[in-house]
């Protein structure tokens, strides 16, 4: 197990370090150098600290050295080349917890609705419940999330104005921007863990259960469930790089001050290095979610831990 | 000896499937003496399965009906298994009935140790510590010959191999003691030196644990070593039965006859080709009115597709329905020893 | 096979009865008695046409599409056409679906742009399987080194956060169509890979591949001749789940400002413009949003029925 988490955490920093090369050689390196264009309609001022900071005048390849070596060793993830003196490590620092709170409690709507809905749907098959169970499914699945979050925003916020239209700092702004994130989510929670366990509830050892005496709720718990959420594992990972990178939409719809919200305006603005700093950042966070999943998986499924442990 | 543990009457199973009703078993009657092996024979499909699902009542509620014209019965020590409630079961299967299946690979929860998937029958059905039920399951796997059970106990299905699994099955089944073993297809999935192994062991324990024992198959030639008596079940109906013996060598149906063709024998001159059966078993959506195995049956008569024969009893244990020992039956050509004259 | 023993039969039964005629195995036409077989699709056929729902996804597309390519011939409207005195109109005998905040025809905007979403969701979805299924298929047929390299490096671009690529590829190449097709469909074969590659690993140990590899057929045959064709069933129902997902994505991406160039529009960008207006002009975002909710039902319903369709457990 160590030695496989090892080797997965190595493949993991060698991701990142592709990622922050591509990343740089792309951004930097497109026609025009588009960094160093920029920089030059800049007040003199910003010019200097900047140029400073990055060896501007320097070849591409010497600016890269700089930069990965600012990253590494000093965690500096770069500097806004629009509004001087804001760093990349300051959007992290103050709207990364923003996404995270956000993401989180959609996360927890997600999983434990549509988990259970799955089930029920599953055990339901057929009847009534399934049948509507599914068509609300599919319906939201058809859905955009900024569709939704439009619906939502214009009867309960402008409509009704039970709670408030955009903003951040009270538990009520928390309110449509969880449930336009969450929904989409439960739908696919709900699918998932509906196939996953008619799967597992077709398979022979759950009639080798039965065949022993377990009455149906023990046959649940300890034979459906955990061999039906080993499937679902895979998806808890990118949900989880989602909770700290946000949506985008939604917080762009909602003027949420969190990492996405930033990360779209220094894609409009044209923030170059910002860009590059937060996908730096995105790809950290997508990555860890990964190898999260992969021990979370050895945990569920023993045919994994043990097999990799042995190896 | 002779005393009935298992009774059968009258069972009619139908499945509600979506290109309409498949009547998968039609009128079954049978019995089980203690301490005896019984073996159902057929081809896949003929009901076999599906009778000894009714008996542990494992078949799925809604699409399933159970029953007959004059209400089918399963009568176990005397008391009917179809009357008793899914409580009443639950505290039977595992305890008094046990079942093993085909597919080793597939029966074994892969994230259950094996050692919990064994102390659950105990946990289940007796007032017993989680350590106490661990230690039988223990005894239970040194008892189906794992070596290093002490060790294995703490392993998953996939360090298993084929062999072990049905090995670990069987211990999982035999936990609780059980009055009644339904094997269902127990080496069919395994390779050829290890069913042996399997068979001898099922024997083994079965005198050891004195339990009856229901062995469900397509294969005659592994049910020749461990059965005392056999039936051979076609199209959702008992066509012969009889003690191993009897089956095997006089036996009275043109079935019978054709699944003993297709045993391979050491003893058989290369050039011969082996006999296989031609055609398939009927669609059972539509049952036929008369014999169902008559469209594949080289004796056939016109009688056979419209009628279906009466019982003819030959023994105190052989019976069979065949329309060729009516005297009135062309018995031209017929293989030696099928008619005989009493009746 | 064995001696046959004549046995004289009692006196009274020597006459036949007709009943008792012998016929064998009359009427019993070698090993499939019942049903005639169809064919692998024609049976699939059979199967997804019997399901209402899947049908009824397939009409809607079809009447989607059509109403892209007709509408803006019946409304007579030009969708770039400025009428500053006509903004924000509502839905009228003029303006079926209003006009935007610079005065055009919404339902023209709405048909033209939808033809876009369309067109790039089609685009790539095509470089996804084309690019998927025969990088799957070489490295499921030709295994060692040539798989290994290619499942590294669909592990490396699994890895890899799907929107950021998105949005860092189109901010390098700037926004039009084209960029936004090669942005998004760059990491999207990476599934189709590994699932066509599973496919061609279980087909391969099949005998009638054996075969062909056995008489000479050069790898290309095998994936043209043998292996595609059998795993066409599982790609199409990949193929009808990634439409929608790419008109999905192009719409966000069209949200977040990142989208085709105007004056071209997109069923995303016009729900995004549509969003701004939203507190006053609710129906500039209710139609574009109405049409990508039909297309991708639509889509999502066959896809269902296809898979059901092709299902062997679900068959007879």
């Amino acid at each position: 197990m160590l030695k496989f988490l090892g080797k997965r955490l190595a493949f993991g920093i060698l991701t990142l370090f592709l990622i922050a090369t591509a990343t740089f050689f792309l951004v930097a390196g497109a026609p025009g150098d588009p960094i160093a264009a920029k920089v030059g309609q800049m007040p003199e001022q910003a010019q200097e600290i900047i140029s400073a900071k990055y060896g501007l005048d320097k070849p591409l390849f010497q600016r890269y050295a700089l930069y990965m070596k600012n990253l590494v060793t000093k965690g500096d993830f770069g500097e806004s080349i629009i509004y001087t003196g804001k760093t990349a490590n300051d959007v992290i620092k103050e709207n990364t917890m923003v996404s995270a709170k956000i993401g989180l409690i959609a996360l927890v709507f997600q999983v434990s609705i549509g988990l259970s809905l799955g089930l029920v749907s599953a055990l339901k098959r057929g009847k009534a419940a399934d049948h509507v169970i599914r068509v609300l499914v599919v319906l939201a699945i058809c859905v955009p999330s900024f569709v939704f979050a439009a619906v939502l925003q214009y009867f309960l916020a402008f409509k009704w104005k039970l709670v408030p239209v955009f903003g951040w700092g009270q538990w009520t702004n928390y309110v449509l921007p969880v449930a336009a994130y969450a929904l989409g989510g439960i739908a696919s929670y709900t699918k998932y863990m509906r196939s996953s366990t008619l799967g597992v509830i077709g398979e022979d050892y759950i009639v080798t259960a039965k065949a022993k005496g377990c009455t149906s709720r023990r046959t649940l718990r300890k034979h459906v469930l955990r061999n039906s959420l080993i499937p679902i594992v895979t998806m808890v990972g990118p949900a989880l790089s989602g909770i700290f990178a946000g949506s985008f939409v939604i917080e762009k719809m909602f003027a949420i001050p969190g990492l996405g919200f930033y990360y779209v305006k220094a894609v409009s603005d044209n923030d170059y290095t910002m860009i590059i700093g937060l996908t730096i950042f995105f790809a950290m966070l997508f990555v860890g979610a990964l190898i999260l999943v992969d021990i979370l998986y050895g945990i569920v499924d023993p045919r994994i831990r043990v097999a990799k442990g042995s190896k | 000896m002779d005393e009935k543990i298992l009774e059968v009457r009258n069972l009619s199973v139908s499945f509600h499937t979506y290109a309409g009703t498949s009547h998968a078993v039609r009128g079954v009657d049978f019995y089980l003496n203690k301490g005896e092996t019984l073996a159902i024979v057929g081809e896949s499909g003929c009901g076999k399965t599906v009778t000894s699902k009714a008996i542990m009542g494992l078949l799925p509620m809604e699409q399933t009906e159970i029953g007959g014209s004059e209400g089918a019965e399963i009568l176990f020590n005397g008391e009917d298994l179809l009357k008793k409630s899914e409580n009443e079961m639950t505290a039977i299967r595992g305890s008094k009935i046990s079942m093993i299946f085909q597919d080793p690979m597939t029966s074994l929860n892969p994230t259950m140790r094996i050692g919990e998937q064994i102390a659950e029958s105990i946990l289940i059905h007796n007032e017993i510590s989680k350590a106490d039920a661990l230690k039988k399951a223990l005894e239970m796997l040194e008892m189906v010959k794992i070596p290093n059970a002490a060790q294995r106990l703490k392993q998953y299905p996939f360090e298993f191999s084929g062999g072990m699994r049905q090995r670990a099955m069987i211990a999982v089944a035999l936990a609780c003691r059980p009055e009644i073993l339904i094997a269902d297809e127990p080496t069919t999935a395994l390779d050829v030196t290890i069913q042996a192994q399997i068979m001898d062991l099922i024997g083994e324990l079965q005198k050891e644990l004195n339990m009856a024992v229901i062995l469900v198959t397509h294969d005659l030639g592994v049910v020749a070593s461990v059965a005392d008596r056999i039936q051979v079940m076609y199209a959702g109906k008992i066509v012969e039965r009889g003690s191993v013996d009897e089956i095997f060598y006089q036996s009275t149906h043109p079935y019978t006859r054709a699944l003993l063709s297709s045993v391979p024998k050491i003893h058989t001159n290369n050039k011969e080709t082996l006999y296989s059966l031609k055609g398939t078993p009927p669609d059972l959506i539509h049952p036929p009115t008369g014999c169902a195995f008559a469209p594949r049956c080289e004796y056939g008569m016109r009688i056979c597709r419209n009628k279906y024969p009466e019982t003819v009893k030959f023994s105190e244990t052989q019976e069979c329905s065949c329309w060729l020992h009516h005297p009135k039956a062309d018995h031209s050509g017929l293989p030696e020893n099928m008619v005989r004259g009493n009746r | 096979m064995e001696m046959v023993e004549k046995r004289t039969l009692p006196q009274e039964n020597d006459q036949l009865d007709d009943q008792f005629e012998r016929i064998g195995t009359e009427g019993l036409s070698g090993e499939d008695i019942g049903e005639k077989s169809l064919t692998y699709w024609a049976d699939v056929w059979r199967r997804f046409r019997s399901n209402k729902l899947a049908i009824f996804g397939l009409v809607l597309l079809i009447l989607v599409v059509l109403l892209l390519f007709v509408g803006p011939m019946v409304s007579g409207q030009n969708y770039q056409k400025i009428e500053s005195g006509m903004k924000n109109q509502l839905p009228s005998k003029e303006h079926w679906f209003g006009t935007d905040d610079m005065g055009r025809d919404l339902f023209t905007r709405v048909c033209v742009g939808g033809r876009v979403s369309i067109y790039i969701g089609l685009c790539c979805t095509l470089v996804m399987f084309v690019i998927g299924s025969l990088l799957g298929a070489l490295a499921g047929l030709k295994g060692g080194l040539v798989d290994d390299l290619i499942m590294r490096f669909c592990e490396f671009l699994g890895n890899l956060p799907y929107l950021i690529v998105v949005v860092i590829l189109s901010v390098v190449l700037g926004r039009s169509t084209f960029s936004l097709i090669f942005a998004m469909s760059l990491t999207a074969w990476v599934g189709t890979t590994r699932m066509v590659r599973g496919q061609i690993l279980q087909l391969k140990e099949q005998d009638y591949v054996q075969a062909a590899r056995a008489l000479g057929a050069s790898t290309g045959r095998i994936i043209l001749k043998h292996l595609l064709p059998n795993t066409m069933g599982i790609i199409m129902v990949d193929i009808t789940m990634a439409v929608p997902g790419f008109i999905f994505s192009e719409a966000f991406l069209s949200y977040i400002g990142l989208g085709v160039r105007p004056p071209e529009t997109s069923w995303g960008a016009l729900a995004s413009s549509g969003q701004m207006q939203l507190m006053f002009y609710p129906h500039q975002l209710f139609f574009p949003c109405v049409m990508i909710v039909l297309t991708i039902l639509s889509f999502h319903l066959i896809g269902d029925g296809l898979s059901d369709a092709l299902d062997p457990k679900l068959r007879k």
